[in-house]
């Protein structure tokens, strides 16, 4: 099949990064396996620390960026470049966490009664472990491994990925004054146990 | 203020999420309390220690093995009433392409008068292609590149898929494609001559996206082998 426009001058000149950007998003729009690679080798550092965070699990967490990673390619078409890429996918990780945390409680629900949201309570998640590879601010990832799911996820949201008490509402669904608590409880758990 | 502050509230201060006067009150009270400005002081080191994570963690190996091995075709080959109407779609697309593309970009060239006249229309409709096009600017030339890639790429699937499809599709495929191209070229050359026109250069980059459009379809009429 002919493409009349392949007889143009070839092009040498490398993109301006912005312009690189776009284009390797575009490519990977139009079913670029290569170009979703680099966009992955560009963003699987970040989204990684997310989910880690997030799941204070290492095991968990690769699955979770790997559902984000396959579900931004299946959503790529759909993405308007209205924010940037990082924000985008860290989003969809932020999203996948919480289906697969309402899934679970689902789950969980069906085989017993007892309420098993214990976010308020001071009870490390059986399995946690905490990351190994986080360099001079271990302690800390560590302390925010030990929270508790709930309050470990505000403050990562809030604190750490710096999304607004409103952005968080919306996608957790969670009233503002509980997500407060939440996150002021997630602080003092923190100090006290870096004192400690 | 004399009893000691809650510890939500020197989160608040910290955030600072209270209005003036409660700032105010508190802050004397701090002014006076080594305890509470010695909480204060570890919230905000807290604040400080959180702000020096690592942005990124390298993620474990396999992890992009992993992903590739989810990766599914977004295109997926779908009833037969489907296919048809997205061929209908796609010859649509072409006329639609050839025809607006054109009206529009002598609209343009007429606005800013850069260029006396467009090119003569072939027969079918289309623009024979130049044979010598002229340089486009730096930013548009790195842009075309970007969009030449991209249509490589649906272009070695479509063309790995060819024998999946009628010869008749092939014909409206390519019929389609070379009135894509014609846009493109008519585009390319008004802009060339008109750098600085954004209309013509945003017409230029719809025109590619249009074919790349047209390519994607085309790739999802061939299921793959």
């Amino acid at each position: 099949m002919s493409t009349s426009v392949s007889h143009l001058e070839p092009l040498t000149r490398v993109p301006e990064p912005a312009n690189r950007d776009a284009v390797v998003i575009l490519r990977a729009k139009a079913e670029d396996v290569d170009a979703f690679e680099a966009i992955y080798h560009e963003h699987a550092g970040r989204v990684y620390a997310l989910c880690l965070r997030l799941t204070a699990n290492p095991v968990e967490a690769k699955e979770l960026a790997q559902d984000t990673f396959v579900r931004a390619w299946e959503a790529l078409p759909t993405f308007r470049g209205d924010a940037s890429i990082t924000t985008w996918l860290h989003r969809i990780a932020v999203n996948a966490m919480l289906m697969q945390r309402r899934s679970t409680r689902r789950r969980l629900s069906r085989v017993s009664l007892v309420e098993d949201e214990r976010d308020d309570c001071d009870v490390v998640p059986q399995g946690s472990v905490p990351p190994a590879d986080v360099g001079s601010a271990i302690d800390l990832e560590r302390a925010i491994a030990a929270l508790p799911p709930g309050v470990r996820r505000a403050f990562v949201m809030h604190d750490v990925e710096g999304y607004s008490h409103e952005e968080i509402a919306q996608m957790t669904g969670l009233a503002a004054g509980t997500l407060r608590a939440q996150l002021h409880r997630a602080r003092q758990l923190l100090i006290q146990r870096l004192r400690s | 203020m004399t009893d000691h502050p809650s510890f939500d509230q020197l989160c608040d201060l910290n955030d600072a999420a209270l209005d003036v006067a409660a700032e105010r009150a508190l802050r004397a009270h701090l002014a006076e309390c080594v305890s509470c400005s010695e909480e204060l002081s570890l919230l905000t080191a807290l604040g400080t220690e959180t702000a020096a994570l690592p942005t990124a963690i390298a993620p474990p190996d396999g992890l992009w093995a992993d992903v590739r091995g989810e990766l599914r075709p977004r295109s997926t080959a779908g009833s037969i009433e489907p296919v048809v109407r997205s061929f209908r779609h796609l010859a649509a697309a072409g006329v639609l392409i050839a025809l607006g593309s054109s009206a529009l970009t002598v609209a343009l060239m007429r606005r800013s008068q850069a260029v006396a006249s467009a090119p003569e229309l072939a027969a079918d409709g289309t623009r024979a292609p130049h044979h010598s096009p002229m340089p486009l600017p730096a930013s548009l030339a790195s842009e075309e590149s970007g969009f030449t890639r991209s249509v490589d790429v649906l272009q070695r699937t479509l063309d790995e898929r060819r024998d999946s499809l009628a010869p008749s599709t092939i014909a409206t495929v390519e019929r389609s494609l070379r009135v894509a191209d014609s846009a493109i070229v008519e585009a390319r050359d008004a802009l060339a001559r008109d750098p600085g026109n954004r209309a013509l250069a945003k017409l230029f980059a719809s025109n590619y996206e249009r074919k790349i459009d047209l390519l994607r379809r085309a790739t999802e009429l061939a299921p793959r082998t």
